[in-house]
């Protein structure tokens, strides 16, 4: 191993070896939970220590040898000497056997079936006993917190190893995460900008099953506002959040999910995604969104990536378009940020030709059937539509609604055509014009009907029947 | 309470009220034989979120007294969850022998538990840091203290602005936080505690400084001229040797935080780009939960550290991506992985052995996993 980091890290876990032979010394393989029950300093650590457990160990021998000899003495089979908490040691015999005991036996307790007796001896033997293992566990406390006390001095050593332990852990965390996802070795320019090829997300990638559509991206000082239009739920806000996160793993150290990726500094990453009511402060979706992108446009530099989503949405359709126009303006021209800029609004496509520095691109999606297919992938170019009513569709709007809407919109593009060359950003009509064709539940039942005829396979008696049928549903 | 109304209380009672006067913001667990027992107000709030039973003792003062309490030997899992949910707890135990002692065993707090500064692992998360911060806005600046009480960490440093303020904080993520007057804070204004504007004047704080130290001066530390942040820092320091009764001889120094260093990102885009969590809350599947391949404690803390704080010093990152394709090219990594396997969190047992409160197992965690790393 040669690499310089991880010799480094190999030499800063290494311990100290007093610390080692401290604690390989004093304390038991498998120590107690709580130094109040003992049991915790090995045996030879400390002499008075060892000397207070043998006469607690070598009690058991004491005992055995004292129930012989008492048998012996006083020929009684039954003798036994035993232990409990609350009398302590105490020699039992059997009922029929206590009539034979000696005098110098004292009675202490009678049980159903059997005499307890204590003898002088036992009461000296018992007293040693139990205060050696008081003065044991007292002893044990005491040298315990000794250790504690010694092991101060290498506080120093045992941060040293925790961080070099930690840090080894995280590099062989990123060297498996790079194996197993798929990862590559990102390369760190000193000039701006970012380049990522066939980018992919890294949350997403490992929570969907389908396999994750990867996409390029290229911001420089040069091109540094990509206006990215496309249908909902086609992968806007995927692609812009990758782009962030791929910067996060990057500057962390880790590998990114990509074929290659050049990246330049990044000072700051600013977001402004999602619309939420701020609860907590009462303050209006707008409020929030509009608090946020002041704070980008008030800090963000060139070397920042900013990522802009959907900016305007909160308000009417022109102040949030002008405002979405005027923002992406001004980061493009005063804060000169690496931008990624999404918006519903077809008309910001026009910002690109029209400035230098920005660019369009789409979330490719195509239409089968008169449903929509997300492709997911990013092309250049405004997106030529952006599949509102069939992601409406999708969502489960009754067709009714559908088809109302479609029928609007066809008169609202007939009426923008109609005013190409006024500006069309101010002759978009604030008020719509009278509808006649506006199909009720009844109307989609028949239309439905009609839907479902195939008129090759109708007999003329069928065909008739169903007129009767058509004409009964109108009345209905 | 008055010395008049004292007089009618019991005599444990008084020196259960004299105690309790000491600390009135926290939860007292007065301890008495087997059992830690909450009384009056204590006792109904403790009732309440630890789902115990709210009794009452005797008489005193002309009135039931109400009472609620945990057996001592399961107090650990009670304390755990009291401050999860935010509350500081002052542990009172019996400092005399019942035994030998005549009339009322004396009692004193030994020890505070608050939510920035536990270092127990049983209520721990052990993923994530808990750091405690201070904030002291003065002249313009806000001064932001935080200590990591379980590395020993203790970062300074000078905002100049609410915003800055709060992506500070989301990055933190601090358990608890200390002002001398209530902070808007958003969701973070919960896990604030107010401590007396003394803690943050800036002479005692500057003396509590160097003392931790043990040096003349802070100019060492390249924070002579933040004097907010100073303020902050002291206040903290104090307020944590409070809480621990005990010197903290594994705090040894300063870093002041150099926001040019790192790629800032501000609390929205923090909570936007589901790094640490999702926004409602799911910690798998997020950024770390993702990337966090890491096999202990301590590495999963690290990781948590680095990907919330990427670093804009080139030769510190192109280092680690070297040691990765190392590790990658020599397949050494796998090796490396099953020995991390069986180490301990040895960051937060050297904590513990700071503030003396390892346990025996600590120890032997300890030695068992320094062991492999030993030559």
């Amino acid at each position: 191993m040669t690499d310089p980091r991880i010799e480094i890290l190999r030499e800063n876990i290494t311990p100290p070896d007093q610390l080692i032979q401290l604690l390989n010394h004093s304390i038991k393989t498998e120590p107690a939970a709580f130094i109040k029950d003992g049991d915790v300093i090995a045996a030879s650590y400390d002499s008075e220590l060892d000397e207070l457990r043998a006469l607690h160990t070598h009690a058991d021998d004491y005992l055995v040898q004292l129930e012989q000899h008492e048998q012996q003495a006083t020929g009684l089979s039954t003798l036994k000497v035993a232990y409990n908490r609350v009398h302590g040691y105490y020699i039992e015999v059997s009922k029929t056997q206590s009539e034979n005991m000696p005098d110098r036996f004292t009675r202490r307790q009678t049980l159903k079936n059997v005499e307890r007796y204590i003898t002088p001896e036992l009461k000296e033997f018992e007293d040693k006993v139990l205060s050696a293992k008081e003065r044991a566990l007292s002893r044990e406390k005491y040298l315990y917190e000794q250790i504690l006390l010694q092991l101060l001095d290498y506080l120093q050593p045992l941060q040293r190893i925790a961080q070099g332990l930690a840090e080894l852990d995280v590099l062989c965390c990123f060297a498996d995460v790079a194996v197993e996802y798929d990862y590559v070795q990102p390369t760190l320019q000193e000039t701006p900008g970012l380049i990522i090829k066939q980018g992919r997300h890294p949350v997403i990638e490992r929570l969907q099953n389908s396999p994750f559509v990867a996409n390029d991206i290229t911001l420089s000082p040069d091109t540094r506002l990509l206006m990215i239009t496309g249908p909902n739920m086609g992968g806007k806000s995927t692609y812009m959040r990758q782009t962030a996160l791929i910067v996060m793993l990057a500057f962390a150290g880790c590998y990114v999910p990509a074929t290659a990726a050049i990246l330049g500094p990044i000072d700051r990453i600013f977001t402004r995604v999602g619309a939420s009511d701020d609860l907590t402060t009462g303050r209006s979706t707008f409020m929030v969104e509009m608090t946020e992108a002041a704070n980008i446009l008030n800090n963000a530099s060139a070397q920042s990536l900013v990522l802009m989503d959907e900016i305007g949405r909160g308000t009417s359709t022109f102040d949030g378009l002008s405002l979405a126009w005027s923002c992406a303006q001004h980061l493009l021209n005063n804060n000169q940020s690496l931008t990624l800029f999404a918006t519903h609004y077809f008309e910001l496509t026009s910002l690109a030709d029209e400035l230098d520095g920005a660019i369009n691109v789409h979330i490719n999606a195509i239409e089968h059937k008169d449903e929509i297919v997300f492709l997911h992938t990013v092309k250049s170019g405004p997106a030529n539509q952006s599949y509102g009513l069939q992601v409406a569709q999708l969502a489960g709007v009754p067709k009714s609604v559908i088809n109302a809407a479609k029928q609007r919109l066809q008169q609202l593009e007939a009426q923008a055509i109609s005013h190409k060359h006024t500006d069309m950003q101010t002759q978009m009509p604030l008020t719509l014009p009278k509808q006649e064709t506006i199909i009720d539940d009844s109307d989609q039942a028949i239309l439905d009907q009609l839907d479902n005829i195939q008129a090759d396979d109708l007999s003329p008696k069928q065909a008739l029947e169903l007129i009767y049928r058509l004409k009964a549903l109108k009345k209905s | 309470m008055s010395e008049q109304s004292n007089e009618k209380h019991t005599p444990m009672m008084r020196q259960y009220l004299a105690i309790k006067a000491d600390h009135p913001d926290k939860l007292l667990f007065y301890r008495m034989g087997d059992f830690y027992e909450l009384f009056m107000q204590d006792a109904e709030k403790a009732a309440q979120l630890l789902d115990l039973t709210l009794t009452a003792r005797g008489n005193s003062n002309g009135q039931r007294v109400p009472m609620a309490g945990v057996p001592v030997h399961a107090a650990e899992n009670y304390l755990g969850r009291l401050v999860k949910a935010g509350e500081s707890v002052a542990i009172c135990e019996q400092t005399s022998d019942p035994a030998t002692s005549k009339g009322l065993v004396k009692r004193e707090v030994v020890r505070i538990m608050t939510p920035g500064t536990i270092t127990d692992d049983g209520l721990l998360d052990h993923k994530r840091d808990n750091p405690i911060c201070s904030i002291y806005p003065h002249n313009g600046m806000i001064g932001l203290a935080s200590i990591e009480l379980s590395s020993g960490d203790f970062l300074l440093q000078h905002l100049h602005n609410e915003n800055e303020l709060l992506s500070e904080l989301e990055r933190l993520r601090p358990a608890e936080i200390i002002v001398d007057q209530p902070c808007p804070l958003g969701t973070l204004s919960t896990n604030q505690h107010t401590i007396a504007e003394w803690y943050f004047e800036y002479d005692s704080a500057y003396r509590a400084l160097t003392e931790q130290f043990n040096t003349r001066d802070l100019s060492g530390f390249g924070c002579e001229n933040m004097p907010s942040a100073i303020c902050a820092a002291g206040a903290l320091l104090q307020y944590v040797k409070d809480t621990q009764r005990k010197s903290l001889p594994h705090l040894t120094g300063i870093r002041v935080q150099q926001h040019e260093d790192f790629v800032v990102i501000d609390a929205i885009s923090r909570r936007n780009l589901e790094i640490d969590q999702t926004i409602d809350g799911n910690k798998k599947f997020c950024l770390s939960g993702v990337i966090d391949h890491t096999h202990t404690a301590m590495g999963a803390r690290c990781l948590r550290r680095w990907l919330g704080q990427p670093s804009l010093d080139f030769t510190e990152v192109r280092q680690r991506h070297q040691a990765v394709d190392t590790l990658i090219r020599q397949q050494h990594y796998q090796e490396l992985i099953s020995s991390l396997r069986e180490i301990c969190d040895i960051e937060r047992i050297r904590a513990r052995i700071a503030i003396q409160t390892a346990r025996p197992r600590d120890l032997s965690a300890l030695r068992d996993s320094l062991k492999p790393c030993h030559k």
